[in-house]
């Protein structure tokens, strides 16, 4: 292992040790642990942002482009300008059109992202997998679980006593198939927690051999 | 008495790029008439879009330092963090600068935001995720110190079945139960979540395409 090799494991071996320190209660040392990830992430977004966005799609083209490359950037330059006059108070009304084309972006984005990525394809799925056994449990569930966010709301005392019943039994199953799948999903997270946590528990002691003599 | 009307020109131009590149995705290119120019139009604000999220983003990191930076000088609390998240998110950013003038960032040996991101970013992030074990062990006890429900019990016992049944393997479960639970029930339960999902995003923009929710302000 080379010197900056060694110095970089030895920097991670430290912070592993700091974060666990956090088992015996909040400390000092575990609060400037995620200080420095925040700081250290927060300057990996801005080269992406910089580097990987802004760079090739709007300044490159700008400044290398054909004149007609330029006159259709320019529309994304001025309004990304506005767009720091959201940074003071005083001036944020400037950027007002900057975030209003965004909103309006991306609730087109998350419209489309809704309909064509989520309600098409798992009604595609849902519809795929029908058959009298196992299709029919997960058309139940998944009507019951819909069904579930939707009279869980409030009880309606105008409802007759039919409904209400319909209604409450309904929910119930839904309730019981969304424990389910939360049951499952808390077992994968488990899993993958308890794969970091032997990962961890590996390098340190991987770290440790470089220093003890057998 | 005479009222001050302001014309709401942030709403409309939000609606009018909202509906531009929302037909763009409903309306395929080859349609007649308006179907290339839709699809161009589309295309086109969905770049000017990721321009200005990531100009959005730079300002909240620009927000992000500057708040740290008047906590680090006001001595606010907790001042020695404040003075940390600054300096290593400087750091950080020239660290980055340097790979990308020396044509680095692509290169695992060379460059320096990998290193960084190998040796501070990964070790603190995985042991957060490791922490989650003993957190998640904790809440699970505690939920079944507590008078228990039929759902809790539901929650409880699968997730017991599926942990063992990925981890042993027992016979019936590990090749019949665990992935009849995971297959069909708690696919049923999780699409059931995602479409109701699906219903709220698509609500919640239309609400703003159609200029009830203005979160721009105007």
């Amino acid at each position: 292992m080379n010197l900056p090799e060694l110095i970089g494991t030895a920097l991670g071996f430290l912070l592993t040790i700091v974060v666990f320190s956090y088992l015996l209660g909040d400390n000092p040392f575990f609060r400037l642990a995620i200080h420095l990830f925040i700081g250290v992430a927060a300057g990996y977004v801005a080269i992406v942002v910089i580097y990987n966005v802004l760079l090739p799609r709007l300044f490159l083209p700008l400044i290398f482009g054909s004149w007609g490359e330029r006159g259709i950037l320019l529309v994304p330059l001025i309004l990304g300008l506005l767009l720091f006059f959201k940074i003071s108070p005083r001036t944020a009304w400037l950027g007002r059109a900057s975030m209003a084309t965004l909103v309006g972006i991306g609730a087109a984005v998350a419209i489309g992202g809704a309909v064509i990525g989520t309600l098409f394809s798992q009604m595609e799925a849902a519809i795929n997998a029908f058959n009298l056994g196992n299709g029919l449990i997960m058309l139940v569930g998944t009507l019951a679980t819909l069904a579930y966010f939707q009279f869980g709301v409030r009880k309606n005392d105008q409802q007759d006593g039919v409904v209400q019943q319909l209604s409450t039994g309904i929910s119930a199953a839904g309730k019981f198939f969304i424990a389910i799948a939360f049951g499952v999903l808390f077992a994968g997270v488990y899993t993958a927690a308890l794969a970091a946590f032997t990962e961890r528990i590996t390098s340190l002691w991987a770290f440790l051999q470089n220093f003890l003599p057998f | 008495m005479k009222q001050n009307f302001r014309f709401p020109w942030s709403a409309v131009l939000a609606i009018a790029v909202g509906f531009v590149v929302t037909l763009g995705y409903f309306i395929p290119s080859s349609a007649p008439v308006v179907g290339g120019t839709l699809a161009s139009l589309g295309d086109y604000f969905l770049q000017v879009g990721v321009v200005l999220a990531a100009v959005a983003m730079l300002v909240g990191l620009i927000n992000l330092a500057a708040v740290h930076w008047t906590r680090f000088r006001t001595a606010g609390e907790n001042r020695l963090g404040s003075g940390v998240v600054v300096i290593t998110m400087i750091a950080t950013f020239l660290l980055g600068t340097i790979d990308y003038f020396w044509g680095w960032l692509e290169d695992p040996n060379r460059s320096l935001t990998q290193y960084v991101f190998r040796h501070i970013q990964l070790p603190v992030e995985r042991s957060l995720m490791a922490l989650l074990v003993v957190i998640l062990t904790y809440m699970a006890i505690r939920m079944f110190r507590r008078r228990m429900t039929v759902y809790q019990a539901v929650f409880l016992g699968v997730f017991m079945v599926v942990l063992l049944g990925t981890g042993l393997d027992i016979p019936y479960i590990t090749d019949t139960v665990k992935p009849w639970l995971s297959n069909v029930w708690a696919v049923a339960g999780t699409r059931g979540l995602l479409l109701g999902i699906g219903l709220g995003t698509l609500a919640s923009g239309l609400r703003v395409l159609s200029g009830v929710d203005r979160p721009y302000g105007g």
